[in-house]
C-alpha cells in the first residue's frame, strides 16, 4: 500500500479562537512495503499526521491518497466519516504509544478485537500466531494487568497485526519500553509487517532505531506549519 | 468477536453494576407481573360467567353481591333468609297445588343452601344430596347433574353422598387434608370416630377467636370425600340441611325470624304471649314442639350461654323407622340461606330473575356471574389499574438506572470507546454496542422478573388455597406479560440511547491522547 499526502493542512482552533497550524505538507510519499521512521521533536504533528493518514482526524484541506496494487487510489481525508473507520478497520493497524488494550479482555481477547471491524471473519488460528510471534503463546489468557509493559506492548502490535492489514502506524511504540524491550519490539513490528506484506510508518525520537529503518523522515523539514508569513 | 460477545464482555467487566442494574428491572418487572396475574385471576375467579348455575335466589333485601359472595366463594355472612316454601316451589317436578308458582318452565334443577353452622372455622354447608348428582333416595339423578362450574360436576373421591335426612355428610378436598378428616368407621363408636376424624360435632355460627365456641349436640357422620374441585367448595363440609333444623337452637332462631319478619322485636314478646304472637302470624301454636317453644322462653328470658346449652339438651328432633330425621320444627318454618338455580336456559334465567323482581317478593333473585362482573369492573379493576400504575412507574424508575447505569459506565469507558472506533468501529456500531448492553439488561432483568413474578403468584396460590379454597394459574403467561415485556426491553433500550449518543459522540483522538 503507498501513501500520496499533498497539499495538506490541519490547523486546531485554541481556547482563545485563534487558528493554530499543526500540518502544512505539500509533499509526502511512501511506498508498497516501505517501512520509514517519521522523526520530529514534541509538537511537531507527528501524532496529529499519522490520525490523518488514518482516518481518525479529516484534513482542513489538501488529499492523503492511498492506493493498493491496481486500484484506483483512496482520497481518505475526503470520505464520510463512516467510510473512513471502515477503511481503517480493514486496511490500517495502528500501534498507540501507550498499549491501548482493553483491561477486560485476556491478550487473545484483546487480537481477536483487531479482526471485530474489518468485515473478515475471526480468525482465532492466526491471532495465536501473531501471538507466538511476538513470544507471548503462554500469555493468550492473561488480561493485560498480569502482563508487563513491555508484554502489553507486545500484544498491542499483535493486535495492530491482527486484520492483516496494508499499513501500519506506529506511534512512538517503543517509547515506554527499555532499550532492550525496544529492540525487540521495534524488530517484531517490521517482522510482522514484513510477514504480512504491510508498509509501515514509525514515529520515533530514537535515531538508532530511525536508522534500521529504510528511510528516515524528518516532519520539521516536510512541516511548514507556522513556518509561512 | 461478534457484537454480542464484545456487549457480554463489557457487562462482565462491569458484573456488580450489571447485576444491581437487572435487579431494579426485574423488581419493577416482577411487580408489574404480579399485578397482571392478579388483575386476570382476579376476573377470571370473580368475574366468571362459567358458575354451573344461572340463578341465586337469596333473601328479598339481601344484597346481590353478599348473596353471591356467600354463596359462590362462602365469604362473608349470609344476607337472611329465604322461606323453604319458594324452596319448594321452585324444584316441584309435579303440578303445582292451587295458589302456588309454577317454575317447571324455567327451573331444570334447584339446589338448596344452608349456612350458619361451622367446625373448626370451615363452613358447614346445609344441602340436599342433588348438589352431588343423587336424589333423597339415594340414586343417581336422570339426566345432567348439577354443576359447581359450566361442565364441571361434583366427583367423590371416597365414600358416597349423604342420605337426604341423616346426620351425615361429605366435605371437600382440602378440608379433609388439613383437619385429617376421614370416613366414618361403622366398627368404631360415634365418639371413637369423633376423636379419629370420622365425625365431628357442629359449632354454632363462626365464632371469633375470643368467644366460647357453642357446640351443638349431634354428631354427622363424614360418609364422602369430595375429589378437588380448585373452588371455594374444597374447604366446605356438606350436610343434608334437614339435620339443621334438628338443631334446638335453630328452631328457637327460625321462631325468632317468623317474629323479624312480621316487624316483631323478639324479646319483647313475653313466654305467655308467644302461641297468640303465632296465631296472629298465621302459624299454628298447636304444630310448634315444645322443645322449641321452652327454646324460645328460655333465650328470652334469660338468654345466657349456660341456659342456651340446657336448651340444646332438648331434643329437637326425632328419627322414623328407617332412622331419619324428623325435625321438630313445622316445615312451614323452615328458611334456608339460597337456593342455586340451573335454569333451562338464558331466557328461562331471565324469565326467573324478572318474576322475583317484579312479581315475587318473597325472595330475590340475582344472575351471579353479572353481580360479579359489575363487582369486578367497580372495584377490582380499578384497585389493580391503579397498582399497574405504580408497577409501571417502578419500572420507569428502572429504567432510569439503566440511564444512569449505563451512562456512567460510558464516562468511564470513554477511552475503551475510542480505541474501538481507532480500531475501525462506527459511530453506529458503538450505537449499536451500548443499546444492546441496556436492551440485555431489561430483556434479562425483565425475563427474570417474570418468572419472580409468577413465582410470587405462585405462593399467593398456595396461601388463597388455604384461605378461600381457590387457586390461581400462576403458570399462564398472557399476551399482557409478553407485551410489559417487550416495552420493559423497548424501554431500557431508549434508557440506552442517552449514553450511547454520549458514546456515538466521542472524539477518538482526544480520547487517546488525553489517555
Amino acid at each position: 500500500m503507498a501513501i500520496e499526502i499533498k497539499q495538506l493542512i490541519k490547523q486546531y482552533r485554541g481556547p482563545d479562537g485563534s487558528v493554530v497550524p499543526v500540518i502544512d505538507i505539500s509533499d509526502l510519499t511512501l511506498a508498497d512495503g516501505e517501512q520509514v521512521a517519521l522523526m520530529g521533536t514534541s509538537g511537531s504533528g507527528k501524532t496529529t499526521l499519522l490520525h490523518l493518514i488514518a482516518g481518525i482526524l479529516s484534513p482542513d484541506s489538501g488529499h492523503i491518497y492511498i492506493s493498493e496494487g491496481l486500484d484506483a487510489p483512496v482520497d481518505i481525508g475526503q470520505l464520510p466519516e463512516a467510510a473512513r473507520d471502515v477503511f481503517r478497520g480493514r486496511n490500517i493497524g495502528y500501534i498507540f504509544q501507550t498499549h491501548h488494550l482493553l483491561p477486560g479482555f485476556t491478550a487473545l481477547e484483546n487480537v481477536l478485537l483487531g479482526m471485530s471491524f474489518g468485515g473478515k471473519p475471526s480468525d482465532p488460528a492466526w491471532a495465536k500466531h501473531l501471538l507466538k510471534e511476538v513470544g507471548l503463546s503462554d500469555r493468550l489468557h492473561y488480561k493485560p494487568a498480569r502482563l508487563s509493559i513491555g508484554q502489553q506492548q507486545r500484544v498491542a502490535v499483535a493486535r495492530a497485526l491482527a486484520n492483516r492489514p496494508k499499513l501500519v502506524l506506529a506511534d512512538e511504540p517503543t517509547g515506554a519500553l527499555d532499550s532492550a524491550n525496544a529492540q525487540q519490539v521495534l524488530e517484531l513490528i517490521r517482522a510482522l509487517c514484513r510477514e504480512v506484506g504491510a508498509a509501515l510508518l514509525l514515529v520515533t525520537h530514537d535515531r538508532d532505531i530511525a536508522a534500521k529503518l529504510s528511510r528516515a523522515l524528518v516532519l520539521s523539514e516536510l512541516n511548514l506549519a507556522g513556518k509561512k508569513p | 468477536m461478534n457484537l454480542l460477545q464484545l456487549v457480554l464482555k463489557q457487562m462482565r467487566q462491569r458484573a456488580l453494576g450489571t447485576w444491581l442494574t437487572m435487579l431494579s428491572v426485574l423488581l419493577g418487572m416482577a411487580l408489574a407481573c404480579s399485578i397482571l396475574i392478579l388483575q386476570r385471576e382476579g376476573q377470571s375467579m370473580f368475574a366468571q360467567t362459567d358458575y354451573g348455575y344461572d340463578v341465586l335466589i337469596g333473601p328479598p333485601k339481601g344484597s346481590p353481591l353478599q348473596l353471591t359472595l356467600n354463596t359462590v366463594y362462602h365469604l362473608d355472612v349470609s344476607p337472611g333468609v329465604v322461606p323453604y316454601v319458594v324452596y319448594e316451589d321452585l324444584s316441584r317436578k309435579g303440578p303445582p297445588g292451587p295458589g302456588r308458582a309454577d317454575f317447571r318452565p324455567f327451573v331444570k334443577q334447584a339446589v338448596p343452601f344452608m349456612v350458619g353452622d361451622s367446625f373448626e372455622g370451615r363452613r358447614i354447608v346445609g344441602t340436599s344430596p342433588r348438589m352431588f348428582g343423587f336424589d333423597d333416595a339415594g340414586q343417581r339423578v336422570t339426566g345432567e347433574a348439577f354443576m359447581y362450574r359450566a361442565g364441571k360436576k361434583y366427583e367423590l373421591a371416597a365414600g358416597r353422598a349423604f342420605g337426604a335426612k341423616k346426620f351425615e355428610a361429605v366435605i371437600g378436598s382440602e378440608i379433609a387434608a388439613a383437619l385429617h378428616l376421614r370416613l366414618y368407621d361403622d366398627k368404631l363408636t360415634e365418639e371413637q370416630n369423633e376423636a379419629q376424624g370420622g365425625a365431628f360435632r357442629a359449632t354454632h355460627g363462626m365464632p371469633g377467636p375470643n368467644e366460647t365456641p357453642d357446640i351443638h349436640k349431634p354428631r354427622w357422620h363424614i360418609v364422602g370425600i369430595l375429589q378437588p374441585t380448585h373452588t371455594a367448595n374444597d374447604r366446605v363440609l356438606f350436610v343434608p340441611f334437614i339435620s339443621l333444623y334438628a338443631i334446638a337452637e335453630h328452631e328457637g332462631g327460625m321462631i325468632d325470624q317468623a317474629l323479624l319478619r312480621a316487624r316483631i322485636n323478639p324479646a319483647t314478646v313475653k313466654p305467655e304471649q308467644l302461641d297468640g304472637v303465632l296465631a296472629s302470624l298465621g302459624i299454628d301454636p298447636g304444630k310448634v314442639p315444645a322443645s322449641v317453644k321452652n327454646k324460645f322462653k328460655l333465650v328470652a328470658t334469660q338468654p345466657t350461654a349456660g341456659d342456651a346449652h340446657e336448651a340444646h339438651d332438648e331434643q329437637a328432633y326425632d328419627l322414623d323407622a328407617q332412622g331419619d330425621i324428623v325435625p321438630h320444627l313445622p316445615k312451614e318454618e323452615w328458611s334456608l340461606s339460597a337456593v342455586m338455580i340451573q335454569a333451562r336456559g338464558p331466557f328461562q334465567a331471565e324469565q326467573l330473575l324478572y318474576n322475583f323482581k317484579l312479581i315475587d317478593d318473597r325472595a330475590a333473585a340475582v344472575n351471579p356471574a353479572s353481580v360479579m362482573r359489575d363487582f369486578f369492573s367497580t372495584f377490582l379493576s380499578g384497585t389493580t389499574t391503579v397498582l399497574l400504575v405504580i408497577s409501571l412507574l417502578v419500572t420507569v424508575v428502572a429504567g432510569v438506572g439503566i440511564l444512569v447505569s449505563i451512562y456512567n459506565s460510558v464516562s468511564a469507558r470513554m477511552k475503551e470507546i475510542a480505541i474501538l472506533r481507532a480500531l475501525g468501529a462506527t459511530r453506529k456500531r458503538v450505537l449499536t454496542l451500548i443499546c444492546i448492553e441496556a436492551g440485555l439488561i431489561g430483556l434479562v432483568g425483565g425475563l427474570a422478573g417474570l418468572m419472580v413474578g409468577h413465582a410470587m403468584a405462585a405462593v399467593a396460590s398456595v396461601y388463597m388455597n388455604r384461605l378461600m379454597g381457590q387457586t390461581i394459574n400462576w403458570s399462564l403467561i398472557d399476551t399482557r406479560e409478553w407485551k410489559y415485556l417487550a416495552g420493559v426491553v423497548i424501554l431500557a433500550v431508549l434508557a440506552g440511547l442517552v449514553p450511547a449518543l454520549k458514546a456515538y459522540r466521542t472524539s477518538v483522538a482526544a480520547n487517546l491522547v488525553a489517555s
